[in-house]
């Protein structure tokens, strides 16, 4: 019975979730790996997410657990940086779309707050769950939503969308 | 930009990555694995904890708890041990010592509060400092099953509370003595020793 309805959620869910880690800023195969583990987690004790007042929600936390665990493990070495110190090749998308702007804007947002926006626009989760899921304050949701938002409205990259419908 | 576009964008930043199916026997694998892990390490330092344990908790040295070598001819499985006496679980008892997954001991407070829990008329509540869990049980002799599901509030701690929730799922058996009562996992372990409030 736990096996079927985990079978059944994981199978509904399994695309969202892996977006959703990337979204929260992981490769697409650092994506699936952090899910695969989340998953795992969730599975170990399924009869316990299965009587949460929200199942996503809950998910969602382990997610969230399992990806911060695995950043902090994690060295790469690398430095995020906004600008190449030179280019080494034409720039053959001078023409970037929306989402590319997007993807831009969402890697200069700090940990926390991109991870607010995931969650409240992409997983579409309550501002309550949210407070849930990251074990703050309500408040503390509602401000770094704010942030995130005056950020991303003042992001260069997104520019051409200010005033978009 | 109204949230609605912000959603918008987010998708389409989304639908880049493709997704594979979901890998559900690596998933189901991993779980395995994981249970094993959790079972050697408990099983090798427990040892370690129960020392921990004995020294911090006194109740846990009680000689009644403490390992007897086989008598020759006989073995320490369950299967061929003597029955055990029954036991009572009823009424609220405190958590006097939680021993993690890992075999190492967890604390028993959170938040200045005492884990407890309570059991009364085949129904289970906890409390570890942070929220609530409730369910069914049925005990048989000194077996210990949940029944149904622990559903449990998902209030968020930060730093999180003791995993008191999480061993629970691993507790098969009562065992009770002049120390207090212990909750141990289908290898005998003791996963939670509990003690009425009054005895503290």
């Amino acid at each position: 019975m736990d096996e079927d309805d985990f079978t059944t959620y994981v199978a509904a869910q399994w695309p969202r979730l892996v977006r959703s880690a990337v979204l929260l800023g992981c490769s697409p195969v650092e994506a699936e790996d952090v899910v695969q583990s989340a998953l795992e987690r969730c599975l170990l004790h399924w009869r316990r997410v299965r009587a949460a007042s929200d199942r996503d929600a809950y998910v969602h936390r382990v997610l969230i657990n399992t990806f911060t665990s695995a950043r902090r493990r994690r060295w790469t070495g690398e430095r995020p940086t906004a600008d190449l110190s030179e280019a080494v090749a034409p720039d053959e998308t001078s023409h970037v779309d929306d989402a590319d702007a997007m993807e831009r804007a969402l890697d200069r947002l700090g940990r926390d707050q991109r991870t607010a926006v995931v969650l409240r626009y992409y997983a579409h989760l309550t501002e309550e769950q949210m407070a849930t899921v990251l074990g703050v304050a309500r408040g503390t949701v509602k401000s770094r939503l704010g942030r995130a938002l005056a950020a991303l409205a003042e992001d260069p990259a997104l520019g051409d969308l200010r005033g978009a419908p | 930009m109204t949230d609605h576009h912000l959603t918008d964008l987010l998708e389409r930043v989304a639908e880049r990555t493709d997704v594979g199916p979901a890998p559900l026997a690596a998933i189901r694998q991993g779980v395995r694995r994981r249970r094993r892990r959790n079972g050697v390490l408990g099983g090798a330092g427990l040892t370690a904890a129960v020392v921990a344990a004995t020294i911090a908790v006194p109740v846990l040295s009680n000689p009644g708890r403490e390992a007897t070598p086989p008598r020759p001819g006989t073995t320490q499985t369950p299967v061929v041990s003597p029955p055990a006496p029954e036991v009572r679980l009823d009424g609220t008892y405190i958590v006097i010592a939680l021993v993690r997954s890992n075999g190492r001991p967890a604390p028993t407070t959170y938040e200045h509060t005492r884990l407890h829990m309570s059991f009364r008329d085949g129904t289970v509540r906890a409390f570890d400092g942070c929220n609530e869990l409730s369910g069914r049980y049925v005990l048989q002799g000194t077996h210990l099953h949940w029944k149904g599901y622990l559903g449990s509030t998902l209030v968020g701690c930060i730093p999180g509370p003791p995993p008191f929730f999480d061993r629970l799922d691993d507790v098969t058996s009562v065992a009770h003595d002049q120390g207090g009562t212990y909750l141990e996992d289908a290898n005998g372990k003791v996963v939670v020793a509990l003690a009425r409030p009054d005895r503290r």
